[in-house]
């Protein structure tokens, strides 16, 4: 599938990985912006108009966690973090902050290539409420109402709803929800998924989200928009 | 465990209760000496008197008390009182169970009795019991009184063979790098020479595990400081055109990665975090992991309950079966067998050294190139798994065991 027009900024303090993953997106038909680090990324991040953001944690002056957490404030970018496989607390404490997906580096080029593509494929402006069912989902403000009474959701139920959400209409894996919601899909075991998918349901009503057996989940596609 | 016959108990004991039998006995010597000779001295001269009575009645009436006896032959008197007799003079000999007294009287005749000595035989009979019984007290008290105080001394010993893990390798005491090392303590206790082995072992222990988390340490910097050029070379190499070159340096990169990629598993295996162990049937488990996989046949022998956490376990799997197919020629087989998972292949098995020694980061197997850090990272996931690995294998192929703890119990390693 084409990247043409999608335009990416990576915020790589090495030069040697930045200027090698810069080249290797640029191969995949990616535009490539780059910043050396947070503080710079920052600021190409607003300048700038990018669909993408591929961030590094490990950055001098301004790390990846930060650069997310600040850009959040303002901006609903989608971020992949390039994380260490060895340093699994980079990663939830990443999805806490606001990134949208990781990879753990080394990483295979084509796999990067893909969750970028992934990622820009989302709807370009998301929608900052969104209706499932008698569900209304607020994602400026994170809050969720039901039938007109509030629902508490914790953030790992929230990023889930969300994930849902990005993939409306489609059905998504059991292991990229681990991947993309718990940040780990080698330790952590799948079981997990199902079991916040379970309190989801007793919070939002059993017709919101649907099993795709043997895949995973999807939301129903009942009104709303998409 | 030392059996009893040959504990330092036992000998403690026997010893403590020989002392001390030897001392009553001779203490019953001294004393039954110092009554007979005090016994023999009071009757002799108690016989002397009687003598010397009888020698009186005589000399005034010509007759004597009936205890006495007067005669002119003395051949009827033992001999070696007849031998002693001296004009003028009495002589007193104790048979062993009387005492005789004689004295040769003016005109020839002699004259003799015998004081029975009944009562004092009596009184050293009384003794010999008395004694006997005290000393079977004693002898009681002091085997009970040794076995006590050795008993304090080897439970001590056994204690500190027990933590230190008794034979299964200093990884079971070290192995979860959380200050486990400091089992022995300096609790309570006597400052002797128990405590002062036990507390060199710990220090022991402890610096052991300091050696083993430096070792970590340095595994898991060089992963962190192997990833960055990595991710560089990886990407570079699959930017290259296409070409004989380019597949040489993929090649290469390829085998790079997988060596980075074990470290970071390894390192982060090793990190100390606790593993939460939920029950699971284990084949059912182990099937969903091997499933479809080229070259590796699962059997199923039966099947247990046992507490694990699955993915952990899988890594341990599919590192086995890696090292297995790596090594082992090609095919890999997987049996379950009550609450163990056995990987076995048909390669040249392991080496001797590793049998002996266990796994040693870098130290590869045999002839085939693989990473080498296989079996340390089963080795660190099995420390959380709460599991127990064991090798086994010459000629005839590899068998890596690994036994999980069941449902009921806390810890498979006991």
């Amino acid at each position: 599938m084409s990247a043409e027009g999608c335009h990416v900024l990576l915020v790589e303090d090495d030069v040697d990985v930045r200027e090698t993953t810069a080249l290797l997106l640029t191969r995949h038909g990616f535009h490539v912006g780059t910043a050396v680090d947070g503080v710079e990324g920052e600021r190409a991040l607003r300048e700038g108009s990018f669909d993408v953001a591929v961030v590094d944690v490990a950055m001098p002056r301004m790390d990846g966690l930060t650069l997310t957490r600040r850009v959040r404030e303002w901006s609903d970018v989608p971020i992949l973090l390039l994380t260490a496989r060895d340093l699994p607390g980079d990663v939830v404490s990443g999805l806490d902050a606001g990134a949208d997906d990781h990879v753990a580096k080394p990483y295979d080029g084509e796999v990067l290539a893909a969750r970028v593509r992934a990622l820009a494929r989302r709807p370009a402006r998301r929608g900052v409420v969104e209706e499932v069912g008698d569900v209304v989902v607020d994602r400026g403000a994170r809050t969720v109402v039901r039938g007109g009474a509030p629902v508490s959701l914790s953030s790992t139920e929230f990023r889930l709803l969300e994930l849902l959400l990005d993939h409306r209409g489609a059905a998504i894996e059991r292991a990229e929800a681990l991947r993309r919601v718990w940040g780990d899909e080698q330790w952590t075991d799948a079981r997990v998924v199902d079991t916040n998918v379970k309190r989801l349901r007793g919070k939002l009503g059993d017709d919101v989200i649907e099993t795709v057996r043997g895949f995973g989940y999807r939301l129903v596609d009942v009104g709303g928009r998409g | 465990m030392t059996p009893w016959y040959r504990s330092i108990r036992t000998r403690i004991g026997a010893a403590v209760a020989l002392t001390s039998l030897l001392s009553a006995l001779l203490l019953g010597l001294a004393v039954d000496r110092s009554i007979m000779v005090g016994g023999r001295n009071a009757l002799r001269a108690e016989a002397l008197q009687s003598l010397a009575v009888s020698a009186a009645a005589y000399d005034i009436s010509g007759t004597v008390p009936s205890s006495s006896s007067v005669g002119s032959d003395a051949t009827r008197l033992p001999r070696p009182l007849r031998a002693a007799l001296r004009p003028g003079r009495a002589v007193t000999w104790f048979d062993g169970h009387d005492m005789w007294a004689a004295q040769r009287l003016e005109g020839g005749r002699v004259l003799s009795l015998r004081a029975p000595g009944a009562r004092l035989l009596e009184q050293r009979a009384s003794m010999h019991r008395t004694l006997g019984a005290t000393a079977g007290g004693v002898v009681l008290f002091a085997l009970v009184g040794g076995w006590v105080v050795a008993g304090s001394i080897t439970s001590r010993l056994r204690r500190a063979a027990r933590a230190v893990g008794a034979g299964s390798g200093v990884q079971d005491v070290v192995g979860r790098g959380d200050g486990a090392a400091r089992l022995l303590g300096s609790g309570p206790g006597p400052r002797d020479e128990v405590r002062e082995l036990v507390d060199r072992i710990d220090v022991l222990t402890g610096s052991l595990a300091a050696r083993l988390d430096r070792e970590r340490a340095f595994s898991a910097d060089v992963a962190h400081e192997l990833r960055t050029p990595m991710t560089a070379l990886v990407s570079a190499a699959e930017l290259l055109p296409d070409g004989p070159e380019a597949t040489l340096v993929r090649r290469q990169t390829v085998r790079l990665r997988r060596l980075t990629d074990d470290l970071l598993e390894l390192a982060r295996a090793e990190q100390p975090e606790v593993v939460v162990l939920e029950p699971r049937d284990l084949a059912t488990v182990v099937r969903r992991m091997v499933e479809g996989q080229e070259g590796v046949t699962l059997s199923v022998v039966s099947s247990d309950v046992v507490r694990t956490e699955p993915r952990r376990l899988e890594r341990v799997v599919q590192n086995l079966v890696a090292n297995g197919l790596r090594h082992g020629g090609g095919e890999v087989r997987v049996v379950v067998e009550g609450r163990t998972v056995r990987v076995e292949d048909d390669g040249p098995g392991f080496p001797a050294e590793l049998l002996r020694d266990g796994p040693r980061r870098f130290r590869s197997l045999g002839a085939a190139p693989g990473s080498g850090l296989g079996l340390s990272i089963v080795s660190a996931l099995a420390v959380g798994l709460e599991a127990r690995v064991e090798l086994a294998g010459g000629e005839r192929g590899a068998v890596v065991t690994v036994l999980l703890p069941g449902a009921a119990q806390r810890d498979a390693r006991e």
